[in-house]
């Protein structure tokens, strides 16, 4: 096994792609100078495809209302076709977690309905020594753990790049309810490789999902033996719903929210490094301000970044007078310790209440009061994470629309 | 044998950096050819598309129940031009000018692409 560096994602895929340079380059009988050279030309596209599996053949287009399993009215989300964004008013004065009924979905096609008693989780490769299947009541009879995790869609705040630059990224155009925090309960993942006879040579581990592209993304086996990745079967305290990845879907904490695959049905363990669209071609940033990574076409996409939203409507109105203005503030890096607010377009800052809990991977909550006076506002906030990090008032623009953590001014009409 | 795989490659991108550069201005004025395109799960209808040299209007019809987007690569799976993202049941329009060469045309959402959502775009001069 490697060192355990690589449960850092971006040092992970750092060095998968050096690895890949190498490799391909040994293929070709060339320099690995000489590789790059023709990649940057264009000439070795064709190649890097090749590595990657191809998906089964599409099925029909799903009517709309099969999209998503569970109802999604639009007072409590916005409505994207397969994904659903959590609009944030509908946290205020609720407690720590995300209900599952409000938790936003992100499907990269529709809900797959699948039978428990047919279903199964393959753990097989060259990385473990003994090939296993576990069925449902396998997985409900292991050891179990519970954690208090956020995902987030790597895609989170996309709109905003519209508004900052006049030009859209390609995607769903999320304003910054693609988060939410659960309750996750599961197996360790380790437990399944462990009794799968994990090999010390094995490297990557990629869960696969039963959707209709078969997503699915590696991660290092450092990574998967972490104590809070997890094959997850229940979410707050209930049976996992199928838009959240029933029968089980993976947590990996701090990693981009296309990492958490949901509908897994099958885990390979290799001994080789191993690559897919989702680490390739997508969740990757493509910008002027970004160099292309080969095999990816830009710098891989790696943690999250560190943000705020308020939970009031987007937009809305709130009558006048004296009140508390809740929110939320996230960070992958560590927890959050200092928020601020402007009311008055970014010229003086007032510093937030930060609520308990407050921890690492999940989010904060906040406070402050305002005596609102008539008029319009665009309320600014501005989180720091124990690591220094905090909103930045720019980010750069990329074709997919990743990373937008800017310092956002929510609109308000104070009648 | 990978060799030779190589060579082909590289000539291959030598022909098309002869061939075409990137799209220009140069289009002539007036009314631009028209081309309808149809996006949905997984596919990209026509699957081949010819057309002249110059101005180009895509009206990209998304007919599937899931977002999609449209993209113009060259050769070099360089990006074009796009559609960032085409609701379902919406249409969406893309004005370019294309100089003479093979493209293709895909919805760059993860996974579309080898799903099937690609095209050819074989831009081909008039006078040969
Ligand atoms: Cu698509």
């Amino acid at each position: 096994m490697e060192g355990s560096d690589l449960k850092d994602e971006q040092t992970y895929f750092l060095t998968r792609t050096d690895e890949w340079i190498w490799k391909k380059a040994r293929e070709l009988g060339i320099s690995r100078r000489r590789f790059l050279g023709l990649l940057a030309a264009g000439a070795i596209t064709a190649a890097g495809g090749s590595l990657l599996q191809k998906p089964r053949p599409g099925t029909a287009a799903p009517a709309p209302s099969e999209l998503v399993v569970k109802p999604t009215p639009p007072d409590l989300f916005y409505d994207f076709g397969s994904n659903k964004e959590m609009r944030w008013e509908v946290m205020t004065n609720r407690g720590y977690v995300v209900p599952n009924e409000l938790f936003f979905v992100r499907n990269h096609t529709r809900t797959p309905r699948i039978d428990v008693s047919t279903w199964r989780l393959r753990v097989e490769g060259t990385g473990v020594s003994q090939p296993l299947e576990f069925t449902y009541d396998d997985i409900l009879n292991m050891p179990a753990v519970s954690v208090v995790r956020y995902v987030e869609c790597a895609g989170n705040g996309r709109s905003f790049f519209e508004r900052a630059y006049g030009k859209r990224a390609s995607g769903t155009q999320w304003k910054l309810g693609a988060i939410g925090v659960a309750e996750w309960t599961g197996v360790p993942l380790r437990e399944l490789l462990e009794r799968a006879g994990l090999k010390r040579t094995a490297r990557d581990v990629m869960p696969e999902g039963l959707d209709d592209l078969r997503v699915r993304r590696p991660m290092s086996v450092a990574k998967a033996l972490e104590p809070d990745t997890l094959v997850v079967f229940a979410m707050n305290g209930q049976i996992l719903p199928p838009d959240h990845g029933f029968p089980v879907r993976i947590l990996v904490p701090g990693w981009i929210g296309v990492s958490n695959i949901k509908w897994v049905g099958r885990i390979e363990v290799s001994e080789q490094p191993l690559y897919s669209p989702w680490n390739t071609d997508s969740y990757v940033l493509i910008g002027p301000d970004y160099k292309s990574q080969p095999p990816a076409k830009g710098p891989i996409l790696t943690y999250q970044n560190i943000k705020s939203a308020l939970e009031l409507p987007w937009d809305g109105e709130i009558p006048a007078g004296r009140r508390l203005v809740r929110g939320r503030s996230w960070s992958p890096f560590g927890k959050i310790v200092k928020v601020e607010v402007s009311l008055d377009h970014g010229a003086t800052w007032q510093l937030a209440t930060i609520r308990d809990p407050n921890a690492a991977r999940t989010w904060a909550r906040w406070d402050f009061l305002w005596d609102a006076k008539p008029g319009f506002y665009a309320i600014r906030v501005r989180a720091t994470d124990e690591k220094g990090n905090t909103q930045p008032f720019r980010v750069p623009f990329n074709e997919q629309g990743y990373l937008y953590n800017a310092v956002v001014g929510h609109p308000i009409t104070v009648k | 044998m990978r060799r030779r795989l190589l060579y082909i490659l590289l000539s291959l991108n030598l022909l098309c950096a002869v061939g075409f550069t990137s799209p220009g201005a140069t289009a002539p004025p007036g009314k631009p050819k028209v081309v309808e395109v149809v996006v949905r799960e997984f596919e990209i209808v026509p699957k081949e598309i010819a057309v002249k040299p110059g101005e180009v209007l895509f009206v990209v019809r998304n007919t599937g129940a899931i977002e999609h987007d449209f993209a113009i690569e060259d050769a070099a799976a360089k990006s074009v031009a796009r559609i960032a993202v085409i609701p379902p049941g919406k249409q969406e329009e893309l004005r370019v000018a294309l100089r003479p060469g093979l493209y293709t045309v895909l919805c760059t959402l993860p996974g579309h692409k080898d799903a099937g959502m690609k095209g050819m775009l074989n831009v081909q001069d008039s006078s040969s």
